[in-house]
């Protein structure tokens, strides 16, 4: 339950004749109470408590008072009446909110999104879009004026970094699109506000109650995203699949592996300049005229260096197979630090 | 229209790593100039300075008259073209084009005669209605600097914008970029690691490293003399052959030694050291590869500058031929870059004249060039 709504449902209380207080559930100072059933007050040591179904919460007042019992039940209508007017005040953007928060599910967000007029089925994909620096402004009000949505796009405010926009797929071609869009927002944001935002985006999918899928899918592609990719500031779910898998191998397993090739007799040989050579070779596609154009250096440096990798570790990394070998053996040293959340 | 000022401007990120330190920079009026430099020398730094995506930790900006250090980046009257060239996919071109200006409640007429006007400029009038989606990379490029040139800047900002291209595209972009430059008679200010694009585009060049600027002036003073090791070795491509020699005197000459090599140093050289000291002491001597040859009359004619090498590796690149070669006194090869119908071969061993109208000479210590300089004064434009 959010702080408005408790304080609300308090400040009715405190207005009846007797005072009813709130306690919560799992309050640790709560009570040993006999088994409370729904609409019967319990007695104990002086006090009476009702247990409230939605929100949970137990009311409690004092016996003595001529009518408790009563008072207590008024109180829990009270809170009843309260939860569903509040809930028949949220907006449509306070729905998306909770769903994408996993908050809502089922029965509840069925009647609430038609109620918003939400459309139950269509095919959606979560943005997420995170601004470290927010001393003076949320993300959003950062955002809100400059992200040139769509009429069925929904942009909405999770918390003070974080930003969510529910994307319309139906006229989007794939996923790449949004990365372009993603980079566009970056640039648009960066020279009107000088803020510097990371973006990451969920795969898409169709019903309203598998949004927070696509929600978690985003953010789990900044968490990984982070780790193997920090150059860079977009990061697609569906395209970090290798980092996912290689961030639920045992940090112990990684470590032995990645030692294989990179140890004391390779620390030479792997230095800053080969490193960055086979990154870019591999970025290249292993295309040793493409990767020697973007190095600035000549195809025939390009040859020589890798084959000096290859006759000190016997990988080819113009082959296929000894690539990607290199290529995992190498993220595995990223794994080493975020251990926790794991996911996949 | 404006000059940029940079005085005394440091940047210093928490935890005391200086990025940039005492930056000096006055930049006329409608001058193209680049910052260069290997990455983590500041350069982008420097530009997000100017543009306000930086804090400026030390030091004075100036645009125009107006000290600007605390002004927002949307009001310092810039635009920065970035490196992604990065469009609204769900945009048509005009909207694109037009969309920073919708954002500044630019009204309507004008957006449509400043959209019109910079794709006329930029050759994509005819692409105003597509979505970036059927457009080539260079077209798209060209949006993104349609994009800038609708603010109608006093300063232009390019942070690396074509480094995400390929090669070909590379070099014709270059191209456009300094006719645009030529059309709009504005300032550029421009970040690349390329040298190339440097010396093909900037009327000066600011060479970084560090966080520090090794050297400012025009391409070819910057080439022609280089004020210190890092500079001769950055600018140039391929770099410049650099050799640990002493400097002697043999009889009435003096001489560059190095393994069992013996160099005539030329009278001219010897007259503009800045220090007749250096006479008797180790030096580095420079010489550019295309200031080695290995053409036999050259060779013949030039007794007294002329040293063994043994060639390693030729390189044919069709206009020239790169020669690898290896002496005595020189660690790793010397860079000849010759004439394409060159008889050298891998394995030879040969006779190769240095021109020593050419050679530069540094302090081993402090890097700096040891030669008074020679150099024409940079024009203001």
């Amino acid at each position: 339950m959010d702080k408005r709504l408790q304080d609300q449902i308090e400040a009715a209380l405190s207005r009846l004749s007797v005072p009813v207080t709130v306690i919560d559930r799992d309050a640790e100072t709560l009570p040993e109470l006999p088994p409370l059933a729904d609409l019967s007050p319990a007695s104990l040591r002086g006090q009476l408590y009702l247990a409230v179904k939605q929100p949970a919460m137990v009311l409690s007042c004092p016996e003595n008072v001529p009518g408790a019992r009563d008072i207590l039940m008024l109180g829990s209508a009270l809170v009843s009446s309260l939860v569903t007017s509040d809930n028949r005040t949220e907006t449509g953007h306070d729905v998306y909110r909770r769903a994408l928060l996993g908050e809502l599910a089922g029965s509840d967000l069925a009647a609430l999104s038609h109620e918003h007029q939400l459309p139950q089925d269509m095919k959606r994909c979560v943005m997420v879009f995170h601004i470290v620096q927010t001393d003076q402004e949320r993300a959003f009000e950062l955002l809100c004026d400059i992200t040139p949505v769509q009429e069925r796009d929904v942009l909405i405010d999770m918390d003070r970094h974080t930003v969510a926009l529910i994307k319309d797929m139906s006229e989007v071609d794939n996923l790449d699109e949004l990365r372009q869009f993603g980079q566009a927002l970056q640039e648009t944001l960066m020279s009107e506000t000088a803020h510097q935002m990371t973006v990451g985006i969920g795969r898409t999918r169709h019903m309203i109650d598998e949004l927070w899928e696509s929600y978690s899918e985003a953010k789990r592609a900044i968490e990984v995203g982070r780790i193997f990719q920090p150059e860079d500031n977009i990061y697609m779910f569906n395209r970090l699949i290798l980092e996912r898998f290689l961030m639920e191998l045992p940090q112990d397993l990684s470590a032995y592996y990645h030692g294989l090739l990179f140890n004391r007799k390779t620390q030479r040989l792997f230095n800053e300049e080969m490193l960055y050579t086979i990154d870019m070779f591999f970025k290249k596609d292993l295309n040793l005229s493409d990767t020697a154009r973007q190095l600035y250096i000549h195809r025939n440096t390009l040859v020589y260096r890798l084959d000096k990798v290859q006759k000190q570790t016997g990988l080819d990394l113009r082959t296929f197979e000894d690539a990607v070998t290199f290529k995992i053996l190498m993220e595995l040293k990223k794994c080493g630090g975020e251990r926790t959340g794991r996911k996949s | 229209m404006a000059s940029v000022s940079l005085q005394h401007i440091y940047k210093v990120y928490t935890g005391g790593v200086v990025a940039v330190s005492d930056f000096n920079l006055d930049i006329e009026d409608k001058e193209f100039i680049v910052l260069v430099g290997p990455s983590g020398c500041g350069k982008s730094t420097t530009l997000r300075m100017v543009a306000g995506l930086e804090e400026i930790s030390d030091g004075e900006l100036y645009i125009g008259e107006k000290l600007v250090n605390d002004v927002a980046p949307k009001d310092r009257d810039i635009a920065m073209v970035f490196q992604n060239y990065a469009l609204y996919p769900h945009m048509t071109v005009f909207d694109n084009m037009a969309f920073g200006l919708k954002l500044r409640k630019t009204p309507k007429d004008e957006i449509k005669r400043r959209v019109e006007e910079a794709a006329k400029i930029l050759d994509i009038a005819h692409l105003l209605n597509r979505k970036p989606k059927a457009l080539s990379g260079g077209q798209r490029q060209r949006v993104a600097l349609g994009r800038a040139i609708v603010r109608e800047p006093k300063v232009f900002l390019f942070d690396e914008p074509l480094s995400n291209l390929d090669a070909k595209l590379r070099v014709a972009m270059r191209t456009e970029i300094t006719k645009l430059h030529q059309r709009l008679q504005t300032t550029f200010i421009y970040v690349t690691h390329d040298q190339t694009e440097a010396m093909t585009m900037a009327s000066r060049i600011v060479v970084m490293k560090d966080g520090v600027v090794q050297q400012v002036d025009t391409p070819q003073n910057l080439y022609d003399y280089p004020a210190n090791e890092f500079v001769a070795g950055f600018i140039g491509s391929p770099q410049m052959n650099f050799f640990d020699v002493r400097l002697a005197k043999d009889g009435q000459k003096i001489v560059a030694k190095f393994g069992d090599n013996v160099i005539e140093v030329p009278q001219s050289k010897i007259d503009n050291l800045i220090d007749e000291a250096y006479i008797g002491r180790e030096v580095v001597m420079g010489i550019r590869p295309e200031n080695i040859s290995d053409d036999p009359e050259v060779v013949s004619a030039n007794a007294g500058n002329v040293i063994d090498v043994s060639v390693e590796v030729t390189e044919k690149m069709g206009s020239e031929t790169y020669l690898y070669l290896t002496t005595t006194g020189k660690e790793g090869n010397i860079i000849a870059r010759v004439n394409p119908r060159t008889t050298s071969n891998a394995g030879a061993k040969i006779k190769v004249a240095f021109d020593l109208a050419h050679l530069h000479f540094f302090d081993k210590e402090t890097t700096r060039t040891i030669l008074a300089s020679e150099a024409v004064p940079a024009p203001t434009k």
